[in-house]
């Protein structure tokens, strides 16, 4: 390992942190393949539970069951992905946890 | 490309031979992942190894051809998603390698050092890897969301990039010393 690889491997994992970053605060809202969804629901066969604002796949007939163990998704910025059955369960920003901000 | 002595006719059996290894090595990693206690979904993906040293012995066209193969054989044994999760990493990422590995080698030829080995161009592989599996994540559940993952998929594609491209690297110097 020479000093241009550990250059590329800093470089990159930079870049990994600056999105962490970048991640949306604010309130949790949960949204299944791009639409809100406000109470627990089921999808190409992935059972979805909605408990607290908090959101998980709570099972799904996949082979993986990647999107299972996800656990929990409760910030905003928070994925799970189950891609033999087309499902993403994403928690997004919704309106911000400050309602105002005077100077 | 590297001149490893190896005839027009000979170079064909190569191609043959860098296939078998790259799904032998995807069978193997279906043993040797359980045992690394690695998260759910994580791999090392010892196979792009063959990848690697296809591209960097036999060339570009022969690196893009192991991945296919490579895709297929996820395609007949785990099926549709696999097949074009394992197609979207591996094309992309033995693209890059193919191309680096070629401009190394020219520069190697004008004896320049850029200070970057096997190890680094396993990374660049390694995390171009996952971000085009990540691309074709977001594009098939039509959720940009998936991007906020980038940071998981970065540090894994380093990690694995740098022990499968070093790997590759150590095997590469063997091959010529045959």
């Amino acid at each position: 390992m020479k000093r241009g690889d550990i250059c590329i491997a800093l470089l990159l994992l930079a870049v990994a942190a600056a999105v962490l970053l970048l991640r949306p605060q604010g309130k949790p809202v949960v949204y299944v393949n791009g639409q809100r969804i406000t109470a627990s629901t089921e999808i190409n066969g992935v059972v979805i539970e909605l408990q607290n604002g908090k959101a998980r796949v709570q099972s799904s007939p996949c082979r993986d069951q990647i999107c299972v163990h996800a656990g929990w998704l409760e910030r905003p910025g928070d994925v799970a992905v189950c891609l033999p059955q087309r499902v993403s369960v994403e928690i997004r920003s919704g309106k911000s946890a400050i309602d105002a901000v005077a100077y | 490309m590297v001149d490893l002595g190896i005839s027009a006719r000979s170079k064909v059996a190569y191609w043959g031979v860098f296939a078998a290894l790259a799904l032998a090595l995807s069978f193997a990693e279906s043993w040797v992942a359980p045992l690394l206690q690695l998260p759910l979904g994580v791999k090392p993906g010892l196979s792009n190894i063959a990848v690697m040293l296809a591209a960097g012995v036999l060339g570009l066209p022969a690196g893009l051809a192991v991945a296919l193969a490579k895709a297929l054989f996820a395609g007949f044994t785990r099926g549709l998603t696999a097949l074009l999760l394992s197609g979207a990493g591996g094309l992309c990422s033995a693209l890059l390698v193919g191309l680096l590995l070629r401009r190394g080698h020219r520069q190697a030829q004008k004896q320049t050092k850029t200070g970057v080995t096997a190890t680094g161009v396993g990374i660049l592989g390694g995390v171009t890897h996952n971000l085009a599996q990540l691309a074709l994540a977001a594009l098939l559940t039509q959720t940009p969301g998936v991007f906020w993952l980038l940071p998981q998929m970065i540090v894994c594609g380093v990690i694995a990039g740098a022990v499968t491209g070093t790997l590759a690297g150590r095997i590469r110097i063997l091959l010529h010393q045959a």
